[in-house]
């Protein structure tokens, strides 16, 4: 019983009453994921072990009930040492070792798995550029199946932006490949003593780490195009441009799309620095004579991906919406509902808005002959991203999404979108968190730097930072280094991330969801904009603070599981609004791992990774007075001019689990 | 009461109420049901906005999210001059 103890689903004692407007779907029946009596006559159980517990019961002789059981539990415990490894690589001694995962660890992926990693390893005082950091990408649970939008990544670290724990999800082709090759994180660890950089190349059989002196200082694209030169189209690419070599506070980390480009990126929080700092240029991942993920039950599988699949396809947000428009689809309709932050938050409409617009971004892809849908990564049923192209008819920029249009856009009130797209690129490039560097430039335009709207002034601006030159490197740390730099008072960041495209003031959940999320301010940790603005799970009113601690609590909770799936978060629209659609999910975890959870367990596990991550931060030095919005958030917004007005205990509501 | 507008009066705010007009704005799939001079769409007064779509041919089962004035708003909210009025269909993103 002592070995159940460490099993994460059980780490929760209680489960967290769900009580709002939000559908989660139907509860069905309750079941025990573990009943506490006979725990090893049932066979069912028994296979729903994680390996190491099984391991533990095998070779004590305890609780196998029959040679048959045993017999079985030996052949899963072969099938799953091929699949469950740990790949730790230090990138001082440049050596690499794999490891099974330790029996907290086993049942983890994605998030729940890079959060409690760091939570056990990462000394929570660090400098996060220091030897002492560690950062861990893990493909989700589902990643490398036949399931329908389950190929994203989840890269953690202490994060150097916010001083606290970072999970940040991307999508790319990485992903799948890794969990192909049966790598459930790579870890990279300690710290060269030079200033080299490597090149790390993880194939079926072999890892090496060689000398990266030929990509040094090269932009993601270049870096890509080699790369896959190289080592084969199609090879997974994680790489850094010049800003994570800097090891700037804005940089990311950029994932290569099915086309080769770095339009996908673990963009937020700076992880592109601990990337940098520990000497490693890119990551190659070559899935070349992989087998298949290993699934209990195919024919299970087989009937929860048809019926994930119709639930996908049937929405009309993710069948319809997203694919037609792309995620820019969100611009008109945040400004409609005066959300949409202008003038580095001055107020909630964009005059322009509908020059920048998901459905202007479509015709101009239209007429230069770009693409409007597309996907991150292979399986990918919604297919929301594109690749635009500039008025020659070149590629520009793929992966242009709402944030990053709203953020180079509407924020600095840059109305051209080829400019924007321009932005976009750069930051691509260069390696840059694109909703940090909206921000940044919309903080430097206050401080007069720039002028307001001025495209190629902002253009200008934002190339210095490949160049290493000192203004370069102000803005490369993102808003809030970067308005302390030039005397302004008016800095848009909660922990020192810089807030997305939603005003606070008037989403007022997604505000809660900025306050207190473990990650700083962020759209995806907890995206009220759903129920508040799309009627999407809900509808509540955005405006009032009624009922929007609970949405942003609860959406909390729910966005660390599907995070830890490796689902791309965007399911959760259909989710959300689907009888079944939690249920689906469970089934699918169900039958690759041979488990039995319930809804409720995953409602257990989202809050057990919150309560990691806000034990790491705790221990990091946050309270409860990082939890706050910047004072002029009390200013009235137009058009609805509301101001900001909870209070710190109202808001701490949101991280009461018990 | 005894102090009640005037006939005059009466047939002066009837005229004005009858010229009632709104900003209108169809977005995303529903744009091909744009009226003519929808910035400045002509109405009468107290149009609920169910009515209205029905007028402009816009399947209703298209539309999910109705903004006037900023605020979400159900098909049974009567519109009055000067509204500005967004028709959405089901849209997500982020």
């Amino acid at each position: 019983m002592d070995l159940l103890c460490v099993l994460d689903f059980h780490r929760v004692e209680m489960m967290l009453p769900i009580q709002s407007k939000i559908n989660f779907g139907a509860a069905p029946k309750k079941r025990a994921l573990f009943p506490q009596k006979d725990l090893c006559h049932k066979k069912h159980i028994v296979n729903a072990l994680p390996i190491p517990v099984l391991r533990a019961i095998h070779q004590t002789g305890n609780g196998t009930g029959s040679q048959i059981h045993r017999q079985e539990n030996e052949d899963r415990i072969v099938k799953e040492e091929i699949m469950a490894r740990i790949l730790r690589i230090n990138t001082r001694k440049k050596t690499h070792s794999f490891e099974e995962p330790g029996a907290d660890l086993a049942a983890l992926g994605g998030r729940g798995l890079t959060s409690r990693m760091v939570l056990n390893e990462v000394p929570p005082t660090c400098h996060p550029l220091s030897k002492h950091n560690k950062l861990v990408v893990a493909p989700g649970l589902l990643t490398g199946t036949a399931a329908a939008n389950s190929g994203r990544i989840s890269v953690g670290a202490k994060s150097p932006l916010t001083g606290g724990i970072k999970e940040s999800n991307s999508g790319g082709i990485l992903s799948q490949k890794l969990a192909r090759l049966g790598i459930k994180a790579v870890v990279l660890e300690d710290k060269p003593e030079d200033s080299g950089f490597s090149l790390v190349v993880i194939k079926k059989d072999s890892v090496e780490i060689l000398p990266a002196d030929e990509y040094v200082g090269l932009g993601n694209n270049d870096v890509m195009g080699r790369l896959w030169d190289t080592y084969g189209k199609r090879v997974g690419v994680m790489s850094i441009g010049p800003a994570g070599q800097q090891r700037l506070a804005a940089a990311c980390i950029n994932f290569a799309d099915p086309n080769g480009r770095p339009g996908r990126a673990a963009g937020r929080g700076g992880l592109g620095a601990v990337m940098g700092s520990k000497g490693i240029k890119a990551i190659v991942v070559d899935d070349s004579g992989a087998g298949k993920v290993p699934v209990a039950d195919p024919e299970a599988f087989k009937t929860a991906n048809k019926r994930w699949v119709e639930i996908l396809k049937g929405h009309p947000v993710t069948s319809q919406g997203l694919p037609a428009y792309g995620t820019a689809i969100l611009i008109n309709i945040i400004n409609e509902a005066g959300a949409l932050p202008t003038k580095n938050f001055r107020s909630g409409r964009f005059e322009y808005a509908q020059d920048i617009s998901g459905e202007r971004i479509a015709e101009v892809i239209e007429q230069r002959g770009g693409k409007t849908k597309d996907g991150c990564h292979p399986g990918c049923v919604i297919q929301c991203s594109n690749v635009y192209h500039d008025k020659d008819g070149k590629v520009l920029t793929s992966g242009f999404e709402y944030e990053t249009i709203w953020a180079l856009g509407a924020n600095t009130t840059i109305k051209d979108l080829d400019d924007v797209a321009m932005l976009d690129a750069l930051c691509d490039d260069i390696g840059l968190d694109t909703i940090e560097m909206g921000v940044t430039l919309g903080v430097a335009m206050e401080a007069g730097l720039i002028p307001w709207g001025d495209g190629k002034a902002a253009i200008d601006l934002l190339k210095k930072v490949r160049t290493g030159d000192p203004l370069g490197k102000i803005i490369g740390n993102g808003s809030l280094f970067t308005g302390q730099a030039l005397g302004v008072d008016r800095i848009p960041v909660v922990k020192r991330q810089a807030l997305p495209a939603y005003d606070p003031r008037a989403v007022k959940g997604q505000g809660v969801t900025y306050c207190t999320s473990p990650m700083g301010a962020d759209h995806t940790a907890g995206y009220a904009v759903a129920p508040n603005i799309l009627k999407v799970g809900g509808d509540v009113d955005p405006l009032k603070k009624e009922g929007n601690v609970e949405v942003s609590k609860n959406l909390q909770i729910a966005t660390a599981a599907v995070d830890s799936t490796g689902l791309c978060l965007f399911v959760a629209f259909a989710v959300l609004d689907t009888e079944d659609g939690v249920q689906t999910i469970v089934d699918l975890l169900n039958a690759q791992y041979g488990l039995s959870l319930t809804p409720e367990d995953v409602v257990k596990l989202g809050v057990s990774i919150l309560k990691d991550e806000h034990t790491f931060n705790q221990r990091a030095g946050f309270t409860k007075v990082h939890d706050r919005l910047p004072d002029f958030f009390a200013d009235p917004l137009p058009p609805h001019n509301v101001t900001w007005d909870y209070t710190e205990e109202e808001l701490q509501q949101a991280k009461q689990y018990d | 009461m005894s102090d009640c507008a005037n006939p005059g009066d009466q047939f002066f705010s009837t005229v004005l109420l009858m010229t009632a007009h709104i900003a209108l704005k169809l977005f995303a799939s529903l744009k091909r049901y744009t009226p003519a001079q929808a910035d400045r769409f002509s109405i009468t007064p107290g149009l609920t906005i169910a009515d209205l779509l029905k007028e402009l041919n816009v399947p209703l089962a298209e539309v999910k999210l109705v903004f006037v004035n900023g605020v979400k708003q159900d098909m049974n909210m009567p519109l009055k001059d000067g509204d500005r009025v967004g028709i959405f269909p089901a849209v997500g993103g982020g």
